[in-house]
């Protein structure tokens, strides 16, 4: 229990930590004292107008979009059971994409509709999917094959437009691996309050997503609504990432292993630990890759996508050896 | 608390796989489901806890239909065991603590009270000492234990136990049985499918015999002897009483 405590302390320490570096370091460093001054906006006005207009919307995108998408995660290897889930296999990418694309091609000047497209593309994607899978009979083998098929037909619509419609003005490769590069505070509000609100509702039925563990028909004698609860977690997951993705597009690895490096720290695999331990893991995850990106390799940058990728994968594969494929 | 079959038919599409059923299962008595493979032990079970809808007839538990009740109210006063047993990472108390999911609230924490249940059912199965152990590190009869809290944890009138024995080694078989005794002791309803025939005929007050999804033979071990249904419907011989003890030779 003690452990417990730690880990979650830890995680959270891991956000403030990452969260100061973020705003301290770039093409100008900033002290400690400096990222307070500049935070509420006293002192020097050039350190105020850097934090306030590039550093902190970057930063708090980045936080929300790994929250996000590690809720997302969470969610979706609970619900269906299967290490193997991510966002990805509920449509998020495969809905998003096409709903861009599509956007792109109808109206080539609509760039501000895009975060819409692509929330709109992704939570639709996972509630066709949620529809098709508790028409199915809701078991959670039925979601792995209906995300896996819808996501394969909006993939195949997204290579079709674009075959057609090779000019389409949309900048669909940094999209596709995601970034939190311009992102404004204003942009940020909606996805929050879907973000938190979906993270919330994920710890109230955290109890009775451990009893999936148990089985179908265990769980069910002890009074849980199987279906109608993976139906529920389902939509919480599409909901969250179609949020993350708005901003951030899809940034992969941090919803599919940030619950994972969170089990293997806390050894237990209970959501109510699991939940916010990957969430804060997953904002630290994507700042500091951000943070790497912006500055490794000044003044280019590398999307955080690149890095969560490069920096995520060597961690928890050393958990993983390191624990010998235990929790 | 009783428990009553009043006439009930289960299936599958057009599939009957249980027919008309009809007896009742006393407070304070161990009732044995029976019969061979197929029989439909365990839909019978499963009409019980929910897992499985009857197309005709109906459950009444403490007078009230099961079928009316909502997911939380039947797990209250129905706690079932299954028969195959996962092995989840998680400790043992945490494992009874899930027992006590249908009396909380969608999002509440466990009260003094719940965590008092939780430790009388880690006493009664004889795993206190367990607790904090992780369930995927525990032998077949502990894992049994050790879900048998978490089933006794859910504090619910009536117990339904679905092969409790099976894979387990004498001496483990035995602490089951005494639970399961003292279970009844305590004046819960509790109904449980046994194959073993001594074990059966020596801890349980009736038998409930299905064949092919119809009600067979209902009555106790004495009347299960003297009408030879050892005979008729399991092709043994069982010799003994209750005080010396069952024994089964090929018939």
């Amino acid at each position: 229990m003690r452990r417990r405590a730690v880990i979650v302390a830890a995680s959270g320490f891991a956000v403030i930590i990452s969260a100061f570096c973020a705003l301290a370091f770039g093409s100008a460093k900033l002290s400690l004292g400096e990222v307070v001054e500049g935070l509420f906006r006293v002192g020097d006005g050039t350190t105020a107008s850097i934090i306030h207009a590039v550093r902190l919307p970057r930063c708090l995108a980045a936080l929300l979009a790994g929250a996000g998408l590690a809720t997302s995660g969470a969610l979706l290897q609970s619900a269906t059971g299967n290490p193997l889930a991510g966002p990805n296999i509920i449509g998020v990418n495969a809905g998003a994409g096409f709903s861009m694309v599509l956007i792109g091609c109808l109206f080539p000047l609509g760039y501000r509709l895009m975060p819409l497209a692509a929330a709109v593309g992704a939570f639709g994607c996972t509630a066709l999917i949620a529809l098709l899978a508790a028409k199915a009979g809701g078991e959670r083998v039925t979601i792995v094959l209906a995300g896996v098929a819808i996501s394969t037909l909006f993939s195949a619509g997204i290579s079709m437009i674009r075959m057609i419609f090779p000019d389409i003005s949309i900048d669909y490769a940094y999209f596709s691996i995601g970034g939190v590069s311009g992102v404004s505070l204003g942009q940020l509000a909606v996805p929050a309050v879907i973000i938190f609100s979906c993270a919330i509702a994920a710890f109230c039925v955290a109890r009775r997503l451990d009893l999936l563990l148990l089985g179908d028909d265990a769980a069910a004698g002890l009074g849980v609504r199987t279906k109608a609860l993976r139906t529920f977690a389902l939509l919480l997951s599409g909901a969250s990432a179609a949020a993350a993705v708005s901003f951030a597009g899809l940034l992969g690895f941090v919803g599919l292993m940030s619950p994972h490096i969170a089990r293997r720290l806390l050894g237990s695999e209970r959501m109510r630990l699991v939940l916010p331990v990957s969430l804060m893991i997953g904002g630290a995850l994507t700042v500091i890759s951000d943070l790497v990106g912006r500055v490794a390799f000044a003044p280019s940058e590398v999307p955080a996508g690149v890095f969560l990728a490069i920096l995520g994968v060597p961690f928890f594969l050393t958990l993983l050896v390191g624990k010998r494929g235990r929790i | 608390m009783s428990v009553i079959f009043e006439n009930v038919s289960v299936g599958y599409r057009r599939h009957e796989v249980l027919k008309n059923i009809l007896f009742e299962a006393k407070s304070g008595e161990i009732t044995a489901i029976a019969g061979r493979n197929g029989a439909g032990k365990s839909t019978l079970l499963g009409a019980l806890t929910g897992a499985k809808r009857e197309r005709s007839g109906r459950i009444l538990v403490d007078n009230r239909d099961i079928s009316a009740l909502t997911p939380n109210e039947r797990a209250r006063l129905v706690a079932p065991l299954g028969q195959s047993l996962p092995h989840p990472h998680v400790t043992v108390r945490e494992l009874a603590e899930f027992g006590r999911t249908p009396h909380l609230a969608l999002g509440g924490r466990l009260s003094a009270e719940d965590r008092a249940a939780v430790d009388r059912a880690l006493g009664l199965a004889g795993v206190a000492d367990l607790a904090g152990r992780f369930v995927d590190t525990l032998s077949g009869g502990e894992l049994r234990r050790a879900f048998f809290a978490m089933t006794l944890a859910q504090d619910a009138p009536v117990l339904v136990l679905d092969e409790p024995t099976t894979h387990l080694d004498a001496a483990a078989r035995f602490e089951l049985i005494e639970l399961i005794e003292r279970c009844r002791d305590d004046r819960r309803t509790v109904i449980v499918v046994l194959h073993e025939l001594p074990e059966m005929l020596s801890c349980t007050n009736k038998i409930v015999l299905l064949d092919g999804g119809s009600l067979a033979f209902c009555g106790n071990s004495e009347q299960f002897l003297a009408e030879n249904i050892d005979r008729k419907y399991f092709d043994v011989t069982v010799r003994g009483d209750r005080e010396r003890g069952y024994s089964v030779t090929k018939a």
